[in-house]
Parts: structure tokens; sequence; C-alpha cells
């Protein structure tokens, strides 16, 4: 099953070819990085 | 910190919505293949496991089994034949648990696009009370009325300190724009108060949808630690290895060539390790399978 590709900060990820850890790792940057663009967001509608 | 203006706020706002956009999609795509990963990990290993336990079983039986014997070709066989059957009811295992997490990993990213929405939302509707507050307080017809009605009563005023009948019919005008007046006024706040309850419906919404998500996020991890753990237990022998279901003659204990040519280790094999795994495979796909499926 194809899983795709994924670009992300300029790299590309092929998530066929990267490993459980490497997709952790990935996962939880991406995961924070969300986070943190709402966190972000929030502050600048606090008024 | 210096105060931002509110189209500085919108489009510091769009711009994080441009991005948020890319990692919804790209956490989802990402969340799905490391779940695939961890479902073909998992089944790699068991699947490796059972080989391992089979191999070592058939040593015990006969250790001289090899390519010479004429059964290796179709005893292999039946082996490959067995594991596939294996693997695939454990894929079938995992396809029922990662079906579940697909349907969360979707809900998480609906919330995710709600809760941008909703947060941009916000700052739409706060704009829009400040628009109305500006409005409400320079509303031209409302302050011509205001000195139409001024300048009426001060007509009135004048007429009685002369002494003057006063005119009905300017005091009916009057109390008639006065009431117009009101109305004007009701509506404004009528509408004021709409968008502000709208504003307040909306921060709940953020804070309900981020707890929602990180429901969601919990239970894709739960799910996916429950899922290996399934797979792991999945067909387990309670015995510690399956060569101590082989019942051979005792004669085995030191093989020679005589006997070896008398002994069908390939029905042996058959026997005592393929038809009790595969038994072990339907029993669990008739049983513990299809009553997780329902």
């Amino acid at each position: 099953m194809k899983l795709g590709t994924v670009v992300y900060q300029s790299k590309i990820y092929n998530l066929d070819y990267m490993s459980l850890d490497e997709l952790k790792r990935l996962l939880e940057m991406i995961e924070n990085e969300k986070n943190t663009n709402i966190q972000e967001a929030k502050k600048l509608i606090k008024n | 910190m210096e105060e931002l203006t509110s189209e500085q706020i919108s489009s510091k706002l769009y711009d994080i919505y441009i991005k948020s956009e890319d990692r919804i999609k790209s956490n989802a795509m990402v969340c799905r293949a490391y779940i695939d990963k961890v479902s073909l990990d998992t089944i790699s290993q068991k699947v490796n496991n059972e080989m391992a336990s089979i191999k070592y079983s058939i040593s015990q039986i006969n250790s001289k089994f090899n390519e010479n014997n004429k059964s290796y070709v179709t005893t292999k066989e039946e082996i490959t034949k067995v594991l596939s059957y294996y693997e695939q009811a454990l894929k079938e295992l995992s396809l029922f648990y990662d079906g579940k997490i697909e349907q969360l990993i979707l809900r998480k990213v609906e919330l995710e696009a709600s809760l941008i929405g909703s947060i941009i939302n916000d700052q739409y509707l706060h704009d829009k009370i400040l628009h109305k507050n500006m409005l409400k307080e320079n509303d031209k017809t409302k302050m011509s009325l205001k000195d139409n009605i001024k300048n009426a009563i001060e007509k009135i005023k004048n007429r009685k300190n002369n002494k003057n009948q006063v005119d009905i019919m300017a005091v009916s005008k009057l109390m008639d724009s006065q009431d117009v007046a009101r109305e004007i006024e009701e509506k404004s706040s009528l509408r004021l108060e709409k968008i502000v309850e709208e504003r307040k419906n909306n921060k709940d919404f953020i804070t309900n949808t981020e707890k929602e998500i990180s429901l969601v996020t919990n239970e894709i991890e739960r799910l996916n630690k429950q899922k290996e753990k399934a797979i792991f237990d999945a067909m387990e022998s309670q015995e510690k290895s399956v060569s101590n279901n082989i019942r051979k003659p005792k004669i085995f204990n030191k093989i020679t060539r005589f006997f070896v040519s008398r002994f069908n280790t390939a029905k042996v094999i058959q026997n005592t390790i393929i038809n009790p795994l595969n038994m072990k495979i339907e029993n669990f796909r008739t049983n513990e399978l299809a009553n997780m499926k329902g």
C-alpha cells in the first residue's frame, strides 16, 4: 500500500521507506508545530 | 509587546491558517503511515517467531531433515502455506483496529479544521462588534432625530413661556419622534447583543473542540497500543514450545539411518506441527476474530 510523501521543513519524506522510529519522530514534530500554531492564533485573539 | 492593529492580527491569522491547513493534512498522513507500520512490524515479528518455532520443532523431530529428503519440498510448501494463513489471520485482526483508528484520524482532521476556522471567526466577530458599536455611536439618523427632538422641545418651551397655546400636534409629533429614536436604539442594541452572543458561543465551541481533539488523540494512541498487544497475544501457545506436544517414538532419541528410512518425517511434521497450527488459526478466526467483528 502506497503511503505517499510528505513535505515538511523543505524536506521530502517518503513514508513507505521510513522506519517506525522515524515516523514517530516526524509525527511528533508535525504535531508540536501544529499545536504551537494554534496556541499562537489563540493568543492573537485574546482580547 | 506592541499592540497590533486589527488588520495586522487578521493578516497573521491568515498566515497561520495557511500553515495549519498543510500541517493538519501532513499530520493525518504521517499518523496513518505510523499506524500501518506498527501493524506491519508487529505481524512480521510474530510470523518470524512462529517460523523460528517451527524450525526448532522440526529439528527436534529429525535434525537431519533437509533438501536431500524427497519430501522436503512438499513439507516446505505446506509450511509456507500455513504461515501465509497465519499472517492473513493477523492482518485481519490488525485491519479491525486500523479501521477504527482511521475513523478517529478523519474526525481529528475535521475537528482541527473547525478549530482554526472558529479562531479566525472569533477575530471577525470581534471586529464586527467594534464596528457595530461605532455605528451605534455615530448613527446619523439617530443623531438627526435627537437634534430635531431637542429643537421641538425648545419651541414648545418658548411657546409656554410666551403664554401661547401649546400646540397639541407638535407635542404628538415630538412623542412619535421619541418613539422612533427609542426603536432605532433598541434594534441597534439587539443586533449588537446577537453578535456578542454569537461570539460567546464561538468561544465555547473553541474550548469544546480543543477538549475533543485531545480525547481523540489519546484514543488513537490507546487503540494502537491495544492492537499491538492483541496481535502479539493472538494464537499464542500456552506451552513454552510447540515441541512439547510432539509425540515421537522413544527410539528416536538415538536415530539411526535404519530407522530414518522407516520413519516418515514429513508425516510427523504434518501431524504434529502443521495440522495443529492450522487448527489454531481456524479456531482463532471462527471464535476470537468473529466475536470481535460482531
